[in-house]
């Protein structure tokens, strides 16, 4: 008897494997992405895979894919997301491994030069040459997405950092709001002025930045002061000069000081935000979370590209719109990449998003809807410029972080972090 | 030497409750978190008790998305990946412990050698396998053309239903049986099979209760290989939901992500409540302590 039930069970658990590979069946709904494309009735099923979580940008690209698909009731589109850094790797990883890519990839700068000198992104250029509406995109949505003279995508948005800073926190401390800092020198100054202590603890910060986990301050900073970080062409690092430790010694200051609120650098944890903060380089991101949490002191902020030294430069991370060369469908994927780039759906991210309007007929429309922002935020995008276009990004902002938290903490002077992370990184590399 | 004795035990369950605090901190931790707001986390001032405790999170968090159907997802792999994995596990022990034939050590130290190689490794392989199996999702006989079992159920459970742990625990355990016992079997005309379906399942409680609970906590947590196999939110597993529900680009909402976590450590909790007895009997007579 009881033979019979483990042999029933058994043949149950065989069954329940049957059932599920049928769920993976040719005809099945949901089964894969860029295989199953293309039969006789010319139906062609694109698959999307998009870096990022956020639920809105999820509800604005599954709107904007409805719409499409109902003008082109021929196009299927499968819409997927993940997370930044390692999980996006790994699912890029397999899937390009397997030869089951996306046919579109909504990805950091950080992927471009990885994937493009693998053979993975394809080459745009010739899809850009005969688009009508190539003029009408900004520029440094081309450059950042162009690697070594081939156009791999174009920027879809650019999270330009800009620095925000409190009126009446100004004016509290007998400061200018009309007048925000130019120069690094008036930026500390500026900073002793505003920070506000209690005892020792420094409940206020004249002048905010994580000192955890952040590449991008010493980056731009460096940047400003003259500093290249990273030979393109040689591919190589260049960061240990005398322009980034200069750059890196400024912030030393700042701790020296006691001008700091020590946090991670996490778009939740910002003293900006929570009003901590009368000065901190963020996004227009954050401008859109804190018009929309309804805190009272919105409208004290104002905005500026921020000071400059050799030149002025802001840390911009870019969003690309990238197609897959394992793609079989590269017309239709081109095809739903021109309508992402049409003004309408570009203005529909940045409303629901916080993206850039990424396309020049749309600046003074962004200048009306956001007037308070809108002119400096695009100032500075003039001044963005991204991470490094080399194959090894993720080191170069490993050892840019390590550098600049070793370094905030006391725990090596500023030579010594950027030389020991320029070896590490070496090392890492086998060079 | 009563007293000695005494204090030993004294000591050890010192010992014992203090560990147990221990580990029990960050579950404790997890659970007030997920009844803070989020200005209560994010304040500068760490406060261990909510102000308010906000039951509120637990409904809040459990709105956002089809929890039902990532519940229901990751039971249904869980259940499958561990029924098919006890019979496939006990049956290969049982050969292994059992059933004498040439190259057995062999073929066991060829087993044993996946439990060295990372799941890493193996990742993209066994991704490309499951991707090219032949005749299924639009694949031909060759495995070509189709997507073969990506975002399908059977490629979240065919990777976990065997395993070398698996079969080096139950081997083990089966070793412990007297060869008499076999020649008993034999003598009342008993095959192998039967021997193993009458006399050796009856016994594996422990066993199979312990491999029960170490499968189930194995799929039921695993998070990577869910991510890269299934591709849309009809098909996701919890541990892949709570990260993509809560965690976003702009802002990570804590109270919600420890509520949800709260609520999918549940079942597993249950489960070795039910189990544990076997469990460590199991593991006590598979020579695995320590």
């Amino acid at each position: 008897m009881k033979h019979l039930k483990v042999t029933a069970l058994l043949a149950a658990a065989l069954m329940a494997v049957g059932s599920m590979t049928a769920c993976g069946g040719v005809n099945s709904p949901d089964s894969g992405s860029t295989a199953d494309k293309g039969n006789s009735s010319g139906d062609v099923t694109l698959s999307f895979l998009r870096a990022g979580t956020s639920e809105d940008a999820q509800i604005a690209y599954q709107a904007i894919i409805d719409e499409y698909t109902k003008a082109n009731p021929n196009v299927k589109i499968e819409y997927q997301q993940i997370g930044f850094g390692t999980e996006l790797d790994t699912k890029l990883n397999t899937l390009y491994a397997s030869g089951a890519a996306p046919d579109l990839v909504r990805g950091p700068i950080s992927t471009i030069a990885q994937r493009a000198s693998m053979g993975q992104y394809a080459a745009l250029d010739d899809y850009i040459a005969e688009w009508d509406e190539k003029d009408n995109v900004i520029q440094t949505a081309y450059d950042v997405a162009n690697y070594k003279g081939k156009q791999y995508g174009i920027a879809i948005n650019i999270e330009a950092s800009m620095l925000f800073y409190r009126k009446d926190y100004f004016e509290e401390a007998g400061l200018d709001p009309n007048k925000p800092p130019q120069t690094w020198e008036e930026l500390l100054d500026y900073a002793e002025k505003l920070t506000v202590r209690e005892g020792d603890d420094v409940v206020r910060a004249g002048f905010a930045f994580p000192i955890s986990s952040n590449h991008q301050t010493l980056i731009q900073f460096a940047r400003q002061n003259g500093a290249t970080l990273v030979d393109e062409e040689k591919d190589e690092a260049t960061f240990n000069d005398e322009k980034t430790i200069e750059a890196l010694e400024y912030f030393t200051q700042y701790a020296d000081k006691n001008l700091i609120i020590p946090f991670v650098n996490q778009k939740d944890q910002n003293p900006f935000e929570l009003g901590n903060a009368a000065m901190q380089y963020l996004t227009l991101n954050t401008y859109v979370t804190i018009k929309a949490s309804g805190v009272d002191w919105a409208d004290q902020m104002m905005f500026s590209p921020g000071p400059g030294r050799e030149k002025i430069s802001t840390f911009g991370g870019c969003q690309i719109m990238f197609m897959s060369e394992q793609s079989k469908n590269k017309d239709a994927a081109w095809d739903f990449m021109k309508h992402l780039f049409t003004d309408d759906v570009v203005w529909k991210l940045v409303e629901e998003t916080g993206a850039t309007a990424v396309k020049t007929g749309l600046e003074d429309k962004f200048n009306e809807a956001y007037p308070d922002i809108g002119p400096a935020y695009l100032e500075t995008l003039q001044y963005t410029e991204g991470m490094p276009k080399v194959e090894w990004a993720s080191l170069f902002e490993t050892a840019m972080k390590t550098a600049f938290e070793e370094a905030m903490y006391g725990k090596k002077d500023a030579k010594t972090a950027l030389d020991d992370a320029y070896n590490q990184l070496n090392s890492e590399r086998g060079i | 030497m009563r007293s000695k004795r005494k204090l030993k035990n004294v000591l050890v369950i010192i010992l014992l409750t203090i560990l147990c605090i221990i580990f029990l901190i960050p579950l404790f931790l997890m659970i007030l978190t997920s009844l803070k707001s989020m200005p209560e986390i994010m304040a500068s001032k760490f406060v261990l008790f909510p102000e308010k405790a906000l039951f509120s999170n637990y409904i809040e968090a459990m709105q956002r998305g089809n929890w039902l159907g990532y519940f229901g997802n990751s039971f249904f792999v869980t259940a499958l990946t561990v029924l098919i994995s006890l019979i496939l596990n006990s049956m290969a022990g049982y050969g292994f412990a059992r059933i004498p034939f040439r190259g057995r050590n062999t073929l066991f130290f060829f087993a044993l050698t996946g439990m060295m190689v990372p799941t890493q490794v193996t990742m993209i392989p066994v991704f490309i396998n499951l991707k090219s199996f032949p005749l299924v999702g639009g694949n031909d006989l060759f495995g070509n053309g189709g997507t073969g079992m990506i975002n399908t159920y059977a490629g979240l459970i065919l990777p976990y239903i065997a395993g070398a742990f698996g079969v080096f625990l139950c081997r083990q355990f089966y070793m412990n049986f007297p060869a008499s016992l076999d020649d008993a079997a034999k003598i009342d005309g008993c095959s192998r099979l039967t021997a193993y379906f009458r006399i050796y399942l009856p016994l594996s409680k422990p066993i199979l209760a312990t491999l029960a609970v170490l499968k189930a906590s194995q799929t039921w947590n695993d998070y990577m290989w869910p991510l890269i196999m299934i591709n849309n939110d009809e098909k996701m597993t919890i541990q892949v939901a709570v990260i993509s529900k809560f965690v976003t680009e702009v802002n990570t909402q804590w109270n919600l992500l420890m509520a949800a976590t709260a609520m999918i450590i549940l079942p597993l909790l249950i489960l070795f409540l039910f189990t544990q007895k076997y469990f460590v009997e199991g593991i006590v007579t598979t020579g695995m302590k320590g």
